[in-house]
């Protein structure tokens, strides 16, 4: 049983992070601020708005306070997420869900962004046993709380969380599902175009400077600016996925035909210029096969235990840069994990990750993860722990926190996030999110 | 996630459909139940919307609205979908219980799939509250139970029902039936050691034209921890027509019902 709001707060952030700006001028903070406070303004009045319909829309309003130890900087973030659903009959319906956000965390982000996360219709047995969704879909796949390798569809918010799944973008495509009986059904997802993870182009420009440029300095070539192209692949993704229920466990075999979220250098070309040389950088995405094996069920041998998990081989489109192979021998990766409640109601769950999110074919390592959490007699009050540990150079990430219930609405949670181990290791390199989370948020 | 509390509610309720008016006269425990029974509503499918409001030791209240289904099996079994309204932090989380706990699955609106619950989960609390989820499967009139009459008071009999299970977690249960209605006022639920640990008390009913009645208010109270839950039926709704899958995973996820 996974608490999603409750540990909403931990996110480890793999990208972004380093775009804070930590160079801001005075006047352009000022200038902010007024702006800030404005879009602040806007959020909450176009809430009191929506809220006078609440009948009709439900969600959440969510504030997020983090204090970063790195830069000594205390980053604010407002988020409303709206969430509507209209029945036009028994059989036919319609689902929204937008996402209205301000941060004043990213630089090179516009501070508020409206994002729509989802917006389809639905119907069911317009043929029978059979439902259909199109239009702006969030899909999930995979039976593995966090990091399913298996859930290919949505590309992944710029930061990722262990368990806040709301920040996966939505699709356009179709997801049509047929039951052959209550056991048993086959679902096949379809989406007319790739969509890949979303970088801002600053950010993106300077992440590959300072890939290529110490390359060209060693070949005396001072490399003063990058234009990056994107190469985005033409032909549609999909998925075909086949489940079900057996007496003591689910299971579910699929097939995944997409590309890579993130890009690869495919063509790299120095460009001599009048201010110096430029970069020529082309980015593709590389095509991928996946066979999947999704279980959830009984764990044998341990009462009280749900075991959870997700099996991918995966078949990369071999693609080499500057001669070397980024991508090339076919790989596994897995999510397998336990949850288990102990007769004291300590909440236990314990995954086993071959492969990160970020990794991918030889780059591919173990990690543990566990989520603790103990539900006290007659509080409202919730101790929890997140963390893992990297098995291949044991650097760790660990959050340890609290959460309060104020109402069955509104809740919040505050959270110590630090890492341990050197700079180079696999969490080490996130030392920048060192630092205290407050996550307040009201459900309507 | 507790549902501990909701289950014992849910399984009196059950109990309490199942009362009879008789004379006087001494009747045996066969014939007693018999008559609980005819006093239950008949029906197959059920569907209803209760609030459950939960009260700590302190006198603190949550309240929870639920709109529950449930349907007759094969072999006097239920299977059930329980969808919750409010407070608005779990509405939409839906929890199904196939053929009294053999399947189990939980859907919560963040995660939009389903999440099977393992077959030895069942005493884990569901969703804050105090019932687990073989609570919310109980049957205790199962005719396989072994039941006794203890004692004939002026206004009530006292039945012992021991249930056969082997992986029962009450050692024995007893039900405090109404002489003139023929319907479990209360019941007690003893442990594994014999040591009363809950009650549950029906504290309101509704006699409809037929003399069926229906529970309408139900207090669960667990001694060891302290705390009662109080279910209120404000609507009930018997036969109505399901589909022949509705109590499947592919009705669990569905926005509207």
């Amino acid at each position: 049983m996974i608490g999603a709001r409750q540990d909403s707060f931990l996110k480890i952030v793999l990208n972004l992070d380093a775009m804070r700006d930590t160079k801001y001028e005075k006047g352009e903070e000022n200038m902010s601020s007024k702006r800030n406070i404005f879009l602040v303004g806007f959020i909450l009045v176009l809430f009191s708005t929506l809220a006078a319909f609440a009948n009709d829309f439900s969600g959440s309003l969510t504030y997020s306070g983090e204090y970063n130890f790195a830069n000594n900087k205390l980053n604010n973030s407002l988020s409303l997420d709206l969430n509507y659903i209209h029945s036009f009959t028994d059989e036919v319906f319609i689902e929204g869900d937008l996402v209205i956000k301000y941060t004043d965390k990213y630089s090179y982000l516009n501070p508020i962004m409206i994002i729509p996360k989802e917006l389809y219709l639905g119907a069911y047995d317009l043929i029978p046993n059979l439902d259909l969704k199109t239009g702006l879909l969030i899909i999930n796949w995979g039976a593995s709380d966090m990091f399913s390798p298996l859930d290919n569809f949505n590309p992944l918010p710029p930061n990722i969380s262990f368990t806040d799944r709301s920040g996966k973008n939505g699709v356009l495509g179709v997801e049509a599902t047929y039951y052959f009986n209550d056991i048993t059904y086959l679902q096949v997802v379809g989406l007319p175009h790739f969509n890949p993870s979303f970088i801002p182009e600053e950010y993106e420009k300077q992440l590959y400077l300072s890939i290529f440029s110490p390359q060209f300095q060693a070949q005396g070539i001072e490399i003063k600016d990058i234009n990056i192209t994107h190469n985005l692949p033409e032909n549609p993704v999909w998925g075909i996925k086949l489940g079900r229920s057996f007496a003591s466990f689910d299971a579910a075999i699929s097939y995944y035909n997409g590309y890579y979220f993130s890009a690869y250098p495919e063509a790299i070309t120095p460009v001599p210029g009048p201010s110096g040389v430029s970069l020529d950088l082309g980015l593709g995405y590389p095509k991928r096969e996946i066979f999947g094996l999704e279980f959830q069920g009984d764990f044998p041998g341990i009462e009280g235990a749900t075991l959870r998990g997700d099996l991918a081989y995966i078949i990369p489109e071999p693609w080499e840069v500057q001669g070397e192979y980024a991508l090339k021998d076919p790989y596994l990766k897995a999510a397998i994990g336990v949850d288990y409640t102990t007769s004291f109601n300590l909440y236990l769950n314990v995954g086993y990750i071959w492969g990160f999110a970020s990794e991918e074919g030889d780059k591919c390592s173990p990690y543990l993860f566990l989520n603790a959490k103990q539900e006290l007699k007659d509080s409202k009050f919730t101790p929890n722990y997140l963390g893992g540990i990297s098995l291949r150079d044991k650097s760790m990430i660990n959050s340890i926190g609290a959460s309060y219930n104020f109402t069955d609405d509104f809740s919040i949670t505050l959270s110590y996030l630090f890492i341990i181990g050197d700079e180079g290791s696999k969490f080490g390199q996130m030392k920048s999110v060192e630092g205290l989370y407050l996550v307040g948020e009201w459900s309507f | 996630m507790k549902l501990n509390y909701k289950i014992y509610i849910l399984t009196i309720l059950i109990l309490l459909f199942s009362i009879n008016i008789i004379s006087a006269q001494t009747l045996t425990v066969e014939e007693i139940m018999d008559k609980m029974d005819e006093r239950s509503p008949d029906f197959t499918t059920q569907k209803t919307i209760s609030e459950m409001t939960l009260i700590d030791q302190e006198g603190k209240e949550e309240v929870r609205e639920m709109l529950m289904f449930s349907q007759k099996e094969e072999g006097d079994k239920t299977s059930s979908l329980v969808r919750f309204l409010s407070p608005k932090s779990v509405k939409g989380v839906t929890l199904l219980n196939l053929k009294n706990g053999e399947k189990i699955y939980l859907y919560m609106p963040a995660y939009d799939k389903p999440r099977r619950i393992a077959g030895s989960s069942k005493k884990e609390k569901f969703m804050g509250t105090d019932l687990s989820y073989e609570d919310m499967s109980m049957d205790y009139e199962d005719k396989d139970n072994e039941k006794k009459l203890l004692q004939e008071t002026e206004k009530e009999y006292l039945i012992e029902v021991i249930p056969t299970g082997e992986d029962a977690s009450y050692k024995k249960i007893i039900l405090s039936v109404d002489k003139e209605k023929f319907y479990a006022k209360k019941v007690e639920f003893y442990d594994t050691s014999e040591t009363l640990t809950k009650t549950l008390e029906i504290v309101n009913i509704k006699i409809d034209d037929q003399g069926k009645i229906t529970p309408m208010e139900i207090v669960f109270t667990d001694i060891v921890e302290n705390h009662k839950t109080k279910i209120v039926i404000k609507e009930i709704e018997y036969n109505i027509e399901l589909a022949s899958d509705f109590f499947s995973i592919r009705t669990l996820s569905k926005p509207t019902l």
